[in-house]
């Protein structure tokens, strides 16, 4: 995760119900559990990254990793207020 | 209150069955994320949930079809007077800023019935409601 994206990831871990929603999004996505929440969605604008979302707050970006087939990286996570900065930042460094 | 854009931020893949969150910019500068799904996608996260309800969440405009024509219709709709529905629907509070908010509420009614009670005029729109004390009421 790029360092501004760590930084908005903290920030938004900062509330509680966010932080929860985001523990169980990873949860989901470790058990490949793509339906959890409100689904995920590829990030329009981008080839390899996909968010899931969370019925709250919550909303975590990954893509499929290239070393390891099947297997998914975070690589960045919001709420909504931060959801429309985060993509931009996500577009910017990412296919 | 009109909205100055409205931004899909992922495809939809199917118009009658999906969710997606929108950006929209509204014409006071402020900006929203809300999620708008249609009917036939509430069946289809209970069917994922396997649950006979939706769980808690925040809440969704519901339409007929995601198309922009359909979303932007209701968006508009949704922010009729002063954008009431809309920041509604948009909201995102944590759990102690509603909780200031209802107690909020509830000094604004007692103000009222204090006015009414003194025969006072209850046009209290300019009123500062902001600073009270919920243990004072």
């Amino acid at each position: 995760m790029s360092s501004t994206l760590s930084k908005i990831s903290k920030n938004v871990r900062k509330d509680k119900n966010t932080k929860k929603g985001l523990d169980n999004l990873e949860e989901q996505l470790k058990n490949s559990e793509f339906h959890a929440g409100r689904g995920a969605k590829k990030l329009q604008g981008t080839k390899t990254v996909f968010y899931m979302r969370s019925g709250g707050e919550a909303r975590l970006f990954f893509k499929y990793s290239k070393e390891e087939k099947g297997s998914v990286v975070v690589i960045g996570e919001s709420d909504k207020d931060n959801e429309k900065k985060v993509i931009n930042i996500i577009k910017k460094n990412y296919e | 209150m009109k909205f100055e854009s409205i931004i899909f931020l992922s495809d939809v893949e199917d118009i009658f069955d999906d969710n997606i969150d929108v950006a929209v910019k509204l014409d006071d500068g402020h900006e929203y994320i809300v999620v708008v799904a249609t009917q036939k996608n509430l069946l289809t996260l209970m069917n994922n949930e396997k649950s006979d309800f939706l769980s808690p969440g925040d809440p969704m405009i519901i339409v007929r079809k995601l198309t922009k024509e359909v979303v932007e219709e209701a968006i508009q709709a949704y922010a009729e007077d002063d954008g009431y529905y809309f920041k509604v629907y948009a909201a995102t509070f944590d759990i102690k800023t509603l909780n200031v908010l209802k107690e909020r509420k509830v000094a604004r009614n007692k103000l009222l019935d204090d006015l009414l009670e003194k025969g006072e005029s209850i046009d209290i729109e300019n009123y500062d409601l902001i600073d009270f004390d919920i243990n004072d009421l």
